[in-house]
């Protein structure tokens, strides 16, 4: 085929071409409510209890990922954190809010138990891999900073803390990924 | 070819729907949406190698990272102009996008399967061709290829965009042009 040929066909490509699927219902959900927060309104955190919570597993995912093997308790076992007596849910949230919060704690609970019986998987991982995974959390780890630089500017911001709740659940998501990456048949079931 | 470049000023169809949407109405901004979504999915839909759900995904995020941009959009370059471009930069700029140039994988059945409106025809067969020839290019002759020759960027605007020197968008040029003749004469 000549170049004449083939710039011809390409300039006939269509322009525009529609999507499988309509994306405005994400779209709206991500951007109704920002820039609407009521002045004097309480500066409410619905991701903080979720975000230690996160926090802590994020710490183990790097331990297993980088470094030491586990982050264990000097009688070989994994320190479980006391979150839900520490972080309650204030009463001013919305039910759908708390049900929501509750909801991400039972994934932690779980995603946690998991990593328990993963161990230290990085060296049975492929190089790609762990070069994947570690994209990933480079990225998700470059949110969380906007983020978090964002709501400590607008901390009632609604669609601020929406997304927050978001990349939570994305890391949960993530660690539970990990935790089922073990080639050594240590995983348990919950 | 158009040009991408910013002209002076620009008042427009979308001029009173992107004042409105920056006041925050939802539905001016989803009337710009529907107005430019195709337009912004087939770039992106190209630019991730003909990844539907992928380039569905950076839709969705290019609309929303539009909205939160729309303040420092100052009416310099048509809105559609400034859309474009930085969809452009949310598919290139995307993770997953990156890890398939490592990976150079793709569900050409889906490839095969889309034309412009949807329907299969004689037509879309030479067309598709095409589609999967520019699919399975290397990623940044892909990217140079659908910003150059499909998107009317000049070799400037796409060093802008993708960080590569002009030299390199040219020779990036030449050998997709090359990749894809050889694959379409195979």
């Amino acid at each position: 085929m000549k170049e004449q040929e083939l710039l011809r066909q390409m300039a006939n490509l269509p322009k525009e071409i529609a999507p499988d699927h309509d994306v405005w219902p994400r779209v709206l959900s991500r951007i109704e409510g920002t820039g609407r927060v009521a002045p004097g309104s309480s500066p409410m955190r619905p991701w903080r209890p979720v975000a230690i919570a996160a926090g802590v597993l994020v710490a183990f995912a790097v331990g297993l990922l980088l470094g030491p093997k586990w982050l264990a308790t000097p009688t070989g076992g994994v320190e479980m954190p006391q979150l839900a007596e520490q972080e309650q849910v204030p009463d001013q949230y919305t039910p759908s809010l708390s049900a929501l919060l509750a909801a991400t704690e039972l994934e932690y609970q779980a995603a946690f138990r998991e990593f328990m019986a993963v161990g230290d998987s990085r060296d049975s991982l492929a190089p790609l891999t762990v070069e994947k995974i570690m994209m990933s959390w480079e990225e998700m780890k470059q949110s969380e900073t906007r983020l978090t630089d964002a709501l400590m500017e607008n901390p009632g911001n609604d669609f601020l803390n929406t997304r927050m709740m978001e990349l939570r659940s994305r890391q949960l998501q993530f660690l539970q990924q990990i935790a089922a990456l073990d080639h050594d048949s240590r995983r348990i079931s919950i | 070819m158009a040009s991408w470049k910013a002209d002076a000023s620009y008042h427009d169809e979308d001029s009173d729907l992107v004042d409105s949407a920056r006041e925050g109405d939802c539905i001016a901004f989803e009337k710009l949406y529907r107005r430019h979504r195709d337009r912004i999915y087939a770039l992106l839909w190209r630019l991730s190698g003909g990844d539907s759900a992928l380039a569905e995904d950076l839709l969705q995020e290019s609309f929303v990272r539009a909205w939160q941009k729309l303040g420092s959009f100052r009416g310099e370059s048509k809105f559609g102009t400034w859309l474009h471009r930085l969809s452009a930069n949310v598919g290139l700029s995307d993770r997953r996008t990156r890890l398939r140039r490592v990976e150079h994988e793709r569900d050409m059945t889906d490839a095969t399967d889309r034309t412009a409106t949807g329907a299969r025809d004689v037509v879309a067969g030479k067309r598709m061709d095409l589609e999967q020839a520019i699919s399975k290019l290397p990623e940044r002759a892909r990217t140079v290829l659908v910003l150059y020759d499909i998107e009317g960027y000049s070799h400037a605007e796409i060093a802008e965009t993708t960080g590569m020197a002009i030299g390199s968008s040219k020779a990036q040029l030449h050998r997709a042009r090359k990749l894809i003749r050889e694959n379409l004469d195979s």
